[in-house]
């Protein structure tokens, strides 16, 4: 299996230890629920932004950073712990910015995870 | 007569012991993230386990966990509705032998102060599969 070429946002330890646990089939299965659980995950994330459910849009930042650490990709968990945070603490605060760096983390993150499973 | 009656009596004994099953050791799974609930089970099943299920609330995991009284309960603290702290404490009452494993990102103190037993943090996954693997040894003794 080749890492993918941007290993700066992947941590490979990460990647190594779910493959010594299961195998390229565990990792790909995990990838694969990931990836289908990305972009609902995203637009509730919108949802809850826009309708000012700093709670709802706390819990879905805190459950993507979750799933983000287990598979290595630091830059995407970074963010989601930020507006975790922001969400929590400063639910004042403009998060379109945030969220904005949010999906382009996430753009980023899909393909790393596509090229790391790819044949 | 006797003697021969004796003598194979230990023999019995033996054989059953021998075809005596390994008795797995039983965990749930609580987590509202369908890949860590994924990658636990496979982590469980590595370390020798048998997973009963796999749920995404603290109230189906406090039920199934009073219901089967599990080894292990490996839990998730920000779920819906109600938190997994929220059922640490009705745990401990209810199923006192269940070992709770708390896999989660969120700040663990209120559920140490609470009972429960190990903490690893989300992402640690050779840390979990350490835990899981000195929780089987010590169960199946």
């Amino acid at each position: 299996m080749a890492f993918p070429s941007q290993t700066d946002q992947l941590d490979q330890a990460a990647v190594q230890a779910l493959l010594d646990l299961g195998g390229q089939e565990l990792l790909r299965e995990l990838v694969d629920l990931f990836v289908a659980d990305l972009q609902p995950r995203l637009d509730e994330l919108d949802r809850a932004i826009t309708e000012g459910d700093n709670i709802a849009a706390a819990n879905v930042a805190h459950a993507l950073k979750g799933s983000c650490l287990y598979l290595g990709l630091s830059s995407l968990a970074d963010v989601s712990a930020r507006m975790e945070n922001s969400q929590r603490v400063n639910a004042q605060q403009d998060a379109q910015p945030l969220l904005a760096e949010l999906h382009r983390c996430a753009e980023n993150a899909t393909s790393l995870l596509k090229e790391l499973v790819s044949p | 007569m006797t003697k021969t009656a004796v003598k194979k009596a230990p023999a019995k004994k033996a054989a059953a012991k021998k075809k005596a099953p390994v008795k797995k050791p039983r965990a749930v799974i609580c987590d509202d993230d369908a890949m860590s609930r994924q990658l636990a089970r496979s982590a469980l099943e590595r370390c020798g386990f048998e997973v009963l299920a796999g749920v995404g609330t603290a109230l189906e995991a406090l039920q199934l966990v009073m219901t089967y009284q599990p080894d292990v309960l490996m839990l998730d603290l920000v779920l819906p509705a109600m938190s997994g702290e929220d059922i640490v404490i009705p745990i401990q009452r209810g199923a006192p032998d269940t070992t709770i494993v708390i896999s989660s990102s969120h700040d663990p103190s209120a559920a140490i102060h609470n009972g429960a037993s190990y903490i690893v943090p989300k992402g640690q996954t050779k840390r979990l599969e350490e835990v899981l693997t000195m929780l089987a040894a010590r169960i199946t003794g």
